[in-house]
């Protein structure tokens, strides 16, 4: 059970509590959707003001139209983009992992100094052994993974810095530097060495490098002035070139009344919109359905961070294939479920893996070609070949991974490390 | 999250939910849950402490909570029948639904089923309303959560207690103000009892309590 709670779904409580750290819960925690409990993703605002992430609330508001929170009437039209909020979250985003090391590092320190030297010792621990127990596996949290104590001195300099601003064990407590919690950490603009692919990276787009599998250019010393240029100069809409046909497609598509509609035109409508026409009637319902409501969410997404139809029509393909693949399960009895389930189960939690917008193989779109085979539903080889680059890679990197307790902190980083090994 | 399939939001959810009870603790400690077993985190349990100054001080009770759809079609209706016939389950789409929550042992209670299923306006969709008394302000909806519907349920288990003995925890949400549905409640037998000779009602739940602790 614990290799689950360490696989870690970033939340508030990975701050400290109210009396160490004023104010950080709650503003991470005002920054998540009430409904999915993440950060908000294309976040909109209803009549009421109440926020969520758009693809949620339209999910809740067709099962019942009014506020999730306050439960005043609402409807999808009343549903606004809102930008500021959007761009707060991807701010905290970026600066989440940063300010969790610093008030971890802040919280410890405090201990240290209102306790005698013996005390945070054994308290640490207490913690480590609960962390530990039952599943017998703290090594595989990647959290609390005892570093070796070669590793354990600071460095100074590049990288190294960079794996050691958390002290994870207790065995070199006495080794710890001076409080200096700010230098310590990098700042932004310092580069550091990509754990994966070991060119030097600058510590505020680690993230982001290591999200795209490493493939995009190092930002070593020279900044790429000719690609900003050539952003700029695309226009507004610049942020996905590749797809430029989406650029007229700014206005939500209506809903559809579809009780009324011929097959044929039903049809029409899907293949409109690059949708297979397999399945029954009742399949193209659902799945145009769904289409709206990913495809109205993404606009709610300012224009830099939408997604392309291609990504748009992967994610829904992904929700058919579940759908098709667990409308067979049925719990006959409670072994063979059980045992069904473990595989499911880690499939799910490979789902259910953080996932940013660069999270997802662009380069793979030509697998993701979307036939009428995609009906007999082989949903485990889409679910697992739809793995980042980044999970593949670190299936090889993990030992590596544990010995530097912690490589990435942040929302999109934090793998399921445990899924590797279970 | 629009990325992800409706099973993997569930977990993602659920995953945030047992972690937050787990680093913050219930109000007062009243009570713990979680999942059964790692391979399925579509089924917690919880373990609720009988809330002070009312007859069920005292006892710890079990409950399975079950985070599967239930197609309800008009022969189905989970919440007024026997539940080992219920329809094959679909992948949770919580928390865009509720989950369900079953004592075992089953408690006596007006608003438990004999098989020890709750039947509590919190865990009923908007859409469905089993007992028609019920105000669509208290139901489910996805921003509930496995600890204010277990709040809720302890807050049915004490009744309506006086302002002097409330617990800091109750909040003013109607959800947490319950009063025993005795209109059309789940355990007719149980509602008679209730209404008509608290004391006795009182008295068999504090027997099954020192029964279950062998006193
Ligand atoms: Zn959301
Ligand atoms: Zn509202
Ligand atoms: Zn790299």
């Amino acid at each position: 059970m614990n290799t689950l709670l360490s696989a870690n779904v970033p939340d508030p409580t990975d701050f400290p509590p109210l009396t160490i750290a004023p104010g950080l819960r709650t503003l991470d925690g005002s920054l998540r959707c009430n409904i999915c409990g993440e950060l908000f993703d294309a976040p909109v605002t209803l009549n009421c003001g109440h926020c969520f992430c758009s693809f949620c609330v339209r999910s809740s508001l067709a099962e019942k139209q009014e506020c999730p929170a306050c439960r005043k009437t609402a409807i999808e039209g009343h549903l606004r983009p809102n930008p500021v909020m959007e761009e707060v979250v991807s701010a905290w985003k970026l600066s989440r992992p940063y300010i969790l090391n610093l008030s971890k590092a802040d919280s410890e320190q405090q201990q240290r100094d209102a306790t005698p030297v013996a005390t945070p010792k054994a308290k640490k621990r207490k913690i480590m052994a609960e962390t530990g127990t039952r599943s017998g596996a703290s090594t595989s949290s990647g959290v609390s993974a005892p570093r070796s104590p070669s590793k354990s001195k600071r460095t100074r300099q590049g990288s190294e810095v960079f794996f050691n601003t958390i002290p994870t064990s207790d065995a070199d407590e006495d080794e710890m530097p001076e409080p200096s919690n700010a230098s310590a950490n990098p700042r932004p603009d310092d580069l550091v060495k990509c754990p994966m692919c070991t060119r030097r990276v600058k510590y505020k787009s680690i993230n982001q490098h290591m999200d795209q599998g490493c493939k995009d250019p190092p930002l070593e010393s020279t900044r790429s002035t000719m690609s900003d240029w050539k952003k700029l100069m695309a226009g507004p809409n610049k942020g996905k070139q590749k797809d430029t046909s989406d650029d007229e497609d700014n206005f939500p598509l209506p809903k559809a009344s579809y009780a009324t509609l011929k097959d044929r035109k039903l049809k029409e409508m899907l293949t409109e919109h690059g949708l297979p026409i397999s399945g029954d009637r009742n399949q193209w319902i659902h799945r145009h359905q769904r289409w709206v409501m990913i495809y109205n969410a993404n606009l709610d997404r300012s224009s830099r961070n939408r997604k392309t139809k291609q990504e748009l029509r992967k994610e829904l393909k992904k929700w058919e294939d579940e759908k098709a693949k667990k409308r067979r399960t049925t719990v006959e009895d409670n072994a063979a479920h059980e045992k069904r389930h473990k595989n499911e189960f880690a499939q799910l939690v490979d789902a259910a893996r953080p996932r940013g917008d660069k999270g997802a193989p662009k380069a793979a779109a030509s697998t993701a070609k979307w036939t009428a085979e995609q009906s007999k539903n082989n949903a485990a080889i889409s679910l697992s070949g739809d793995k980042s680059p980044r999970a593949a890679q670190t299936e090889g990197n993990h030992c590596e991974r544990e010995k530097n307790a912690i490589v990435v902190d942040s929302e999109e980083e934090r793998e399921m490390v445990f899924l590797q090994r279970t | 999250m629009a990325g992800r399939s409706s099973s993997a939001t569930a977990l993602r959810r659920l995953m945030t939910e047992y972690k937050q009870l787990t680093s913050g603790g219930s109000p007062d400690g009243m009570f713990t849950a979680g999942p059964i077993s790692e391979s399925d985190f579509f089924t917690w349990e919880a373990l609720i402490c009988g809330p002070k100054d009312t007859p069920f001080e005292g006892g710890v009770f079990a409950a399975k909570l079950t985070f599967v759809r239930y197609v309800i079609t008009p022969k189905f209706d989970i919440y007024h029948t026997e539940t080992d016939c219920s329809p094959p389950p679909q992948p949770s789409d919580y928390p865009l639904s509720p989950f369900k929550m079953k004592f075992d042992p089953p408690l006596f209670h007006p608003n438990i089923y004999a098989d020890g299923n709750v039947c509590i306006s919190i865990l009923h969709t908007p859409g469905d309303d089993p007992t028609m008394y019920e105000q669509a302000s208290e139901r489910w909806s996805p921003v509930q959560s496995v600890e204010k519907v277990i709040l809720s349920v302890i807050s049915m288990l004490a009744g309506k207690l006086n302002q002097s003995t409330r617990m800091s925890w109750i909040t003013d949400h109607p959800a947490f103000n319950q009063e025993p549905n005795l209109e059309s409640g789940a355990n007719i037998d149980c509602c008679k009892l209730y209404r008509d000779n608290r004391e006795e009602y009182e008295r068999i739940v504090r027997e099954s309590i020192k029964e279950q602790l062998g006193l």
